[in-house]
Order: structure tokens, then C-alpha cells, then sequence
């Protein structure tokens, strides 16, 4: 686990934290710019305090959640990126995954990580956001043009194409954890992998209907890190 | 929700001004964000001397471009009816949207009590979001400190866990689009096995999913299947 000390280097705190302050320095002129006009729209004061009030509160729960699920996510990729990721750009569910893409294409994995495969997936962070960013940048303002072209009204066809690719995507590793494929043969197998996949599986779904049915709004934002961590505890126990 | 009998007319103009300053600063912002996010590597380039070489980052990339270039065109648009354009500017740079800030938005503007998708409700939005950035950020902070603390510290039997994260968050996905829509789930799941035994090149695999999947899911859909 070498590349855990080049990871974990003070500097790189430093490093990572630049993009960080950019979101809170967009986040306080959007807040201004949002104060002024909603003055001269006819909004009281108490009314905009009150959004920013609920804004503040709503986030406090979710960001707590993945307060705690950063504690693992730096436990693989180190401080400093785990933390931007999650302040940042990122989300809990694509940055491991990220990792893994990017290390598969030299035949690898996290497991095996040295300082210089670390170095490449710290490009592919970098990338994969940059695109994201980019198309943002470009073409949100237009967003509501192109969302009336192409889905006709239909909201439900864009949402169907986004989940189809996303599940492609994941179930491709998922299928691996219960498919032992070897050049000579294909055959299915029960892992501690597959065991921390189904745990996490069955967690999430037992959890969102528990909300469903019970009206816990509250659990909402635990429902990924509890999954998490008891995938996690399932697959150390198997 | 507006006070004093503003008229709607007027709203419309207010709000055409504001939306040309998101727009100048989130452009900005964002293009700020693009070049810092490449900080960490070459910072790692340049303090290590850990660079992979053009070829291999290109490789990584390739791969990720294979995995996400439909997501990249088309989730930002997705969220687009729910976040507004302020709210996208900020969600695509701040992250975590589906768990942190569409909960925020949504909140803000139902507790001041404007509609979504309105001028009125896209500045009321823009205020819970920045707030929520700000809480984020700063309660993140605290949970880095307090991680790095806790990792010195935990016992070996507990760090082995963390080989099981990613299988972990995979199985929860899966899980979390079932919860919504479990037969473009089993459609998925169904053609990657179908792929693995027909022993597709792994450079090819992700494509060979995708493209299939996504195509039939759009057929039953049009069929009223789905």
C-alpha cells in the first residue's frame, strides 16, 4: 500500500483544496446575485433567510451521511482526493468506480495500486470532470431547447436512457463478482465480493421500502452508507 | 409568494438579468474548476516525479470515455427540469446531486412555497443550494479531520472491510435502480451475462452492454412495455 503514502501527502490537502474553493466562492456570488433579485422579484427578507434556512438544515443530514462514507472512500484513495471528490464534483457512488475503470485498462486493480497507477487515476478524476463540467459550461443554458427537441414533452424517455446506461455500466462489474471467468471456462461462484455486492443489495432495497411504506423521509440520505457498510461488514464476515 | 403585487411581467425581466450573471459566473466557475481539478496531478507530476506518461493517461481515459459518454451527454440535462439553471451550475460542480442537493432545492422551495420550473422558484432554489454548498463543505472538513484520525486508529480486521467498499456501493446501485425501475435493471444484469458468455474482448464489453441494453429499453418503452 505505497501509493497510500504519496496519497496522503500534507501537500496534496493543499492541492486538492483549490477546486474546493472555488465551489464555495460560486456558491456565495450565486447566493448574492439570488439575494438581489429575489429583493427586486418581492420576496421579504424573512422568506429568502427561510430558503436559506431550510437549504442549510436539509443538507445537514446528507452531508453527515457522506461524512461517514468518506472515512472508507479514504481509506482506498487517500485524504485529500476522497475529500475533494465528495466536497466536490463527485458523488460516493462513481469514485471508486472511476478508480477501477481507470486501473482495468492496465489490467489491475485498487488492491494492487502503486504511487505511479495512483498518479493515473488522479488524471482520470481530473478528466472525468472536466467533461461533465465542460458540457455544463457549454451548453446548460440551452438545456431547455434541447430537452423540448429531443424528448418531445417526454421527460420519462430521457430518464429511462440516463438509468439503462448507468445500470450497464455497474452491472458489468456486479456480474463479475458471481462469474469465474478463466480462458477455459465460465462458471458461476459465491465470493466475499459477492457476498459484499448482495448484502449491499438487499440492504438498499429492504431500506427504501421501509421508507416507502413507514414514511421515514429522514432515512433517505443513510439509505447508501448504511447499505455501504453493511456490504462492507457482510463481506469481511463471509 | 410574491409580496406587494409585483407583476409577473416584471419578474420575467428581473429574473432575464439574474440568469445572464448565473450564466457569466457559472461559466467562469466553472472553467476555473476544470484546469484546478488537474492541481493533484500534476502536482504528484511535478513534487514526485510520478508521471504516467501521455499514452498510459490516454488508456485511462479511453476507459472512462467508454463507461460514461452517454451519462456525460445527457445527466446534466436529466436533472435539468428539476435543478433549474442556477441549479445546475452549482450541482455540477458541488456534487453529490441525487442525495444532497435535490433534497435541498426541493425543500427550499416548497417551504417559502414557490413552483418549481418558475423564475420565482429557480432564485429560491438557487439560495437553499449555495446554503446547502457552504454546510456541506464546511461539515466535510470536520469528517476528513476526524477520518484521518480514525483510520490511524482502527484495528486491522476493520481496514480489511474496505476491500469490500466498491463491491458494497455496486450492489447498493443496483439495488437503488431496481428500487425505481427493476426491469431496465434485470435487463442490464441479463445482457452483461449473455456478453460474459459470449466472451466479448474486455476493451469492447462496456460498449457491447450499452449499446443493446439502452436501445431495447428505448423499444419497450415505445412499445408501452416499460
Amino acid at each position: 500500500m505505497e501509493y497510500l503514502k504519496i496519497a496522503n501527502d500534507p501537500k496534496l490537502w493543499l492541492v486538492s483544496s483549490l477546486m474546493v474553493f472555488v465551489a464555495l466562492f460560486q456558491a456565495i456570488i450565486f447566493m448574492k446575485k439570488a439575494y438581489v433579485a429575489g429583493a427586486k422579484m418581492g420576496f421579504t427578507d424573512s422568506q429568502m433567510k427561510t430558503a436559506l434556512k431550510v437549504g442549510a438544515i436539509a443538507a445537514v443530514g446528507p452531508s453527515v451521511a457522506i461524512g461517514v462514507a468518506l472515512v472508507a472512500l479514504m481509506a482506498v484513495i487517500g485524504g485529500p482526493l476522497g475529500w475533494q471528490r465528495l466536497s466536490v464534483v463527485g458523488s460516493l457512488m462513481y469514485e471508486l468506480q472511476n478508480a477501477d475503470i481507470v486501473l482495468e485498462s492496465f489490467g489491475t486493480n485498487m488492491k494492487e495500486c502503486t504511487p505511479i497507477l495512483f498518479a493515473t487515476v488522479a488524471w482520470g478524476y481530473a478528466f472525468s470532470a472536466a467533461v461533465w463540467q465542460l458540457n455544463v459550461a457549454f451548453f446548460a443554458p440551452s438545456y431547455d431547447k434541447i430537452l423540448r427537441k429531443i424528448t418531445k414533452g417526454d421527460v420519462k424517455a430521457l430518464s429511462l436512457l440516463t438509468v439503462a446506461a448507468l445500470t450497464s455500466i455497474i452491472s458489468r462489474v456486479f456480474v463479475k463478482y458471481y462469474l469465474k471467468i478463466t480462458p477455459d471456462s465460465i462458471a458461476p461462484v459465491f465470493s466475499k465480493l459477492g457476498a459484499a455486492s448482495l448484502v449491499g443489495l438487499i440492504t438498499y432495497i429492504l431500506l427504501s421500502s421501509t421508507i416507502e411504506k413507514w414514511g421515514w423521509k429522514w432515512l433517505v440520505e443513510w439509505t447508501l452508507p448504511i447499505a455501504m457498510l453493511m456490504g462492507m461488514v457482510a463481506g469481511s464476515l463471509f | 409568494m410574491r409580496d406587494g403585487g409585483a407583476e409577473m411581467g416584471n419578474n420575467e425581466e428581473i429574473y432575464g438579468a439574474f440568469r445572464k450573471q448565473i450564466i457569466v459566473w457559472g461559466r467562469g466557475t466553472l472553467f476555473a474548476a476544470i484546469v484546478l481539478a488537474f492541481a493533484p496531478p500534476v502536482y504528484l507530476w511535478l513534487a514526485h516525479g510520478l508521471f504516467p506518461g501521455w499514452g498510459n493517461i490516454l488508456a485511462g481515459w479511453r476507459g472512462l470515455a467508454n463507461a460514461w459518454t452517454i451519462s456525460w451527454i445527457f445527466e446534466p440535462m436529466t436533472y435539468f427540469p428539476i435543478l433549474g439553471l442556477s441549479g445546475t451550475f452549482v450541482s455540477w460542480l458541488a456534487g453529490n446531486i441525487m442525495n444532497l442537493r435535490i433534497p435541498c432545492s426541493v425543500a427550499a422551495q416548497q417551504a417559502v412555497g414557490v413552483e418549481e420550473g418558475t423564475p420565482e422558484g429557480d432564485v429560491i432554489s438557487t439560495l437553499g443550494l449555495t446554503a446547502s454548498v457552504v454546510v456541506n463543505i464546511v461539515i466535510l472538513i470536520f469528517a476528513a479531520a476526524v477520518g484521518v484520525q480514525v483510520l490511524a486508529l482502527l484495528p486491522a480486521g476493520v481496514k480489511a472491510s474496505f476491500d469490500f467498499t466498491l463491491p458494497a456501493i455496486i450492489g447498493a446501485m443496483i439495488g437503488s435502480f431496481a428500487a425505481r425501475m427493476w426491469k431496465v435493471v434485470a435487463i442490464g444484469v441479463f445482457l452483461t451475462v449473455i456478453v460474459c458468455l459470449l466472451r466479448v474482448p474486455a476493451a469492447w464489453e462496456m460498449l457491447a452492454v450499452l449499446i443493446p441494453s439502452v436501445s431495447l429499453v428505448l423499444f419497450l418503452y415505445s412499445k408501452k412495455v416499460l
